[in-house]
């Protein structure tokens, strides 16, 4: 009718549109994203071979006590005689199998209530929302505190405990993003097909929601982290693994005399904190990029 | 101009120069993509700076170059000197302030000796100008209580505060209903000349360029293709590009080739009465579908026209039933399919499909265009029986998209070809019916003319039924058989293309169809317009009686009284809903002839 004539089959990518990376790829090309991915790998592969690159068993008492870092003994001794290298090394892991673990129940929880509250609204909403609440403003020190007088010392309470106290946060994300996709049209497309709402929640809607929660998720990581060097700092981690908190607790009487037992703990929770963060950020920034 | 993002660099623009003369309005045309926007913004400072953006060249007002002028003169200059009148109404107005208040701070930043109540005497003085009727009454409005066209008003009032001497405005009706955009454009003139300035008008529209503009340049891919008095362009374009445009543009009064003839019989889709209902805020009832009857055939085009919020996307929705009516009944073949849920409705879900206005929310960002074309068949459990892989390529290749294109994520392709992508998916089932809600309304205008181009073909080879909503007259005119006309939830007027298009009967149509600019400038001023005053009235708390009554000229007491029904009037060949249908030849504007009958 017009005169045009249409066009012949296209190759979408002959034109100048450009193959967009990946979102990590892309967090990871700015300067603060690279930081934080070495730093996060470096803390993951610290963990996961921690048996490998520790020189000995940190609980091992075979050298002399209170020694500064040395050739044999790179960052020093403490006072009893424990290697400290091999001490921030375990550490790691005990902060990565934390963090791991943690991460796994916040996103399950997490997502399950962002999910089912976003899309379903009404009263399941209003529920599950009263529900976040409650666990939002239960104080994790004061519940630490209470919880081990109770049940004592170990690392599968802390995991719990942490995981149960930080996963509101994501969820209020989650459903934010549902609440914004529910009404897209391409969700109405796929109600107009006859799709079940569970098919829509899981193939429409969840991978569109995770990405936020997945920056987000870096971050209560790192605060995780944190968290449990806090607990053991203060004597309520677990006895039976090392964290890099209850080697800053024992720091704490040779301050003046044995420095490295408080820095290099220390340095190992700046850093692996700081990398999670830079990540998490980065993460953010390449997703408000492309909204 | 080079925007740097990261190490890629984009030449948006290269080489432009434009001119505008004293007291003469430039016009500049361009899709999008094609640096029009980028230009005037660059020319005004209103760019980020380097290293975001390079600017290289010279924008001389009067001599001076705006781009090397410092900070602080360049922000005496604009505001009061250049006045600038921006796209969105929505979103160019500060939420927070009042909208007087905005108006009146266009006054106190540049004169720093005007008290403040003196600026909101002038700011009422200015609105009262721009057309804003009683604007003491709504001195207290926030920008969220005015519509588009008032706060439309409103940034003009902004623009000429200060009488500058140069005007821009960036696609100023743009996002506006036809009607509005009418009121806004004699706004936009009035001004211009009550002030005496020069003004640069940029937009893809035609139309408006035929009705405002003395001289007009043609931009694409960042360069100017095309230069011209406005005359001059339209009755001899020069560039390809500008064929192009001028090609692609449905015009309303150009002869119409047929269409073949419609079966009679059992109507394919049928609307009784349907109603429609939202709660609106507290206790309000937002009636967007009051009482709606139509009736679509076998491989039949309806076209559905209405301003926004007359229901038009409502009414689409409840016939696919992807929204629940509260009245009336919706048939299909003759099956009851009102209230029909799940299993009842598995029939009618391959048979009746939609396609989608926005190409960028209408396809999943995260599912490739494969898996987004084969959904409906893997939803319903016939991916396997239909061929799996060889019916999705089957389907790409009906919209013209190679079968590689299975591979892609949705943002690795353009609007139109993303709506192609919608088609097909839309056709996987293949439907009987395909309803299309705005379906290139987002779209340049040359895209816009491949898609009508391949919507038509499909039609005829596949034998479908169109339900065609838009609020492109024109387009409208140029694909379906029949129209409805609907205003506030109700349908105004129907019958065939020729009946509603020629002898407009009710009065709203009138006015839609000469409110569209015509791309013709020998026909400024020449024909009669007929001007809808005010706004739409707030759908939960409708006029009583005929609804258009509070905007019409020929409202008489008796419209107050009674709805008018929708049926053939005297006079008239095809259903009117109003008491005084007009029965004679319409005092619209007809191409080339302003008086004489067709």
């Amino acid at each position: 009718m017009s005169g045009t004539a249409e066009l012949a089959a296209v190759a979408p990518s002959a034109t100048h549109r450009l193959r967009r990376p990946r979102l990590l790829v892309r967090a990871v090309r700015t300067p603060g994203g690279a930081a934080g991915a070495v730093l996060t790998l470096v803390l993951v592969v610290v963990g996961v071979l921690a048996p490998l690159l520790a020189p000995t068993d940190p609980f091992a008492v075979d050298g002399p006590p209170l020694q500064a870092p040395s050739a044999g003994y790179p960052l020093g001794t403490d006072a009893l005689g424990r290697d400290l290298l091999s001490g921030v090394v375990y550490g790691a892991r005990t902060s990565l199998l934390v963090a791991a673990s943690v991460a796994v129940l916040v996103v399950v929880i997490g997502t399950a209530v962002g999910l089912l509250s976003g899309y379903l609204g009404g009263w399941v909403d209003d529920v599950l929302m009263r529900l976040t609440e409650l666990f939002q403003v239960l104080p994790r020190f004061f519940l630490a505190l209470v919880v081990i007088a109770f049940f004592g010392p170990g690392l599968d309470r802390l995991v719990l405990l942490l995981g149960l106290t930080s996963w509101p946060l994501l969820a209020r994300v989650i459903r934010a993003e549902v609440f914004s996709l529910r009404h897209r049209e391409f969700v109405e497309a796929a109600r107009l097909q006859g799709a079940s709402r569970t098919r829509i929640l899981l193939r429409e809607i969840l991978p569109n929601a995770l990405p936020p929660g997945i920056a987000l998720l870096g971050l209560v990581v790192a605060q995780v982290i944190l968290i449990e060097a806090s607990l053991g700092f203060l004597g309520l981690g677990d006895p039976n693994v090392t964290s890099w908190g209850t080697l800053a607790s024992e720091a704490q009487r040779f301050l003046r005399v044995a420095w490295w037992l408080s820095l290099f703990p220390g340095l190992a929770i700046l850093l692996a904190v700081l990398g999670l963060n830079l990540l998490g950020d980065a993460v953010t920034d390449a997703l408000s990029g492309r909204r | 101009m080079d925007f740097h993002a990261g190490k890629r660099t984009v030449r948006a623009v290269d080489g432009v120069d434009l001119e505008v003369r004293a007291g003469e309005t430039l016009g500049v045309v361009g899709e999008s993509g094609s640096g029009k926007t980028v230009t005037l913004l660059a020319a005004l400072g209103l760019l980020p700076p380097p290293p975001y953006c390079t600017v290289t060249g010279q924008v001389l007002l009067d001599g001076r170059d705006l781009l090397t002028m410092g900070r602080r003169e360049l922000r005496g200059i604009r505001g009061r000197e250049i006045g600038m009148v921006f796209q969105d109404p929505m979103t160019s107005l500060h939420p927070s302030l009042r909208v007087v208040d905005q108006v009146a701070e266009a006054l106190l930043v540049h004169d720093r000796r005007l008290s403040a109540a003196a600026a909101r005497v002038r700011s009422l003085e200015l609105l009262e100008r721009v057309g804003v009727a009683r604007p003491d009454r709504r001195a207290r409005d926030y920008p969220h209580q005015w519509s588009g066209g008032m706060r439309q008003r409103a940034m003009i009032a902004m623009a000429i505060a200060n009488a500058p001497r140069l005007l821009v405005a960036d696609e100023p009706t743009t996002a506006l209903d036809v009607t509005i955009q009418a009121q806004i454009l004699d706004v936009l003139r009035a001004a211009r000349d009550d002030v005496g300035a020069a003004a640069v008008l940029i937009t893809h529209d035609l139309g408006v360029i035929a009705e405002l503009a003395d001289r007009v340049t043609v931009m694409q891919h960042g360069r100017v293709v095309e230069r011209a008095p406005v005359g001059a362009l339209f009755a001899r374009p020069a560039h390809p590009h500008t064929v192009t445009l001028l090609d692609a543009l449905p015009r309303l009064h150009t002869p119409l080739p047929p269409r073949p003839a419609v079966a009679s019989g059992e109507p394919l889709l049928r609307a009784d009465h349907l109603v429609t209902h939202f709660p609106g805020q507290g206790r309000a009832v937002v009636r967007a579908v009051d009482g709606v009857s139509l009736t679509l055939a076998r491989a039949e085009t309806l076209g559905l026209v209405g301003e926004s919020g007359c229901g038009k996307s409502t009414l689409a929705r409840t016939l696919v039933r992807l929204v629940d009516p509260q009245g009336g009944r919706v048939l299909f073949r003759g099956l009851d399919i009102t209230t029909a849920r799940g299993r009842a409705l598995r029939p009618v879900r391959r048979a009746l499909s939609m396609v989608f206005q926005d190409p960028y929310a209408s396809l999943n960002p995260r599912m490739t265009v494969g898996e987004i074309v084969a959904q409906p068949l893997r939803v319903s459990g016939t991916y396997r029986s239909a061929g799996g892989p060889r019916r999705v390529d089957e389907l790409l290749d009906m919209v013209n998209l190679g079968p590689e294109c299975a591979q892609r994520l949705p943002h690795e392709f353009s609007g139109g070809q993303r709506q192609r992508i919608g088609i097909a998916r839309a056709l996987a089932l293949s439907p009987e019916v395909l309803v299309l809600d705005e379906p290139v309304s987002s779209l340049d205008v040359s895209i816009q003319a491949q898609v009508v181009d391949l919507l038509g073909r499909l039609q005829r080879d596949l034998g479908l039924a169109y339900l065609f909503i838009a609020h492109d007259l024109a387009l409208v005119r140029q694909l379906s058989d029949r129209v409805a006309v609907m205003y506030l939830g109700k349908v105004v007027e129907t019958g065939t293309r020729e009946q509603v298009y020629e002898l407009p009967a009710h009065p709203y149509t009138q006015s839609l169809l000469s409110a569209v600019p015509v791309p013709d400038p020998s026909h400024r001023g020449s024909g009669r317009r007929v001007l809808v005053t005010g706004d739409v009235p707030d759908p939960t708390d409708p006029p009583s009686g005929c609804r258009f009554r509070t905007r019409c000229w020929k409202a008489r007491p008796d419209c107050a009284e009674q709805e008018p029904e929708l049926v053939v009037r005297p006079g008239s060949d095809h259903p009117t809903a109003c008491l005084y249908a007009e029965t004679e030849r319409a005092p619209v504007l007809v191409e080339g002839r302003p008086d004489q009958p067709r």
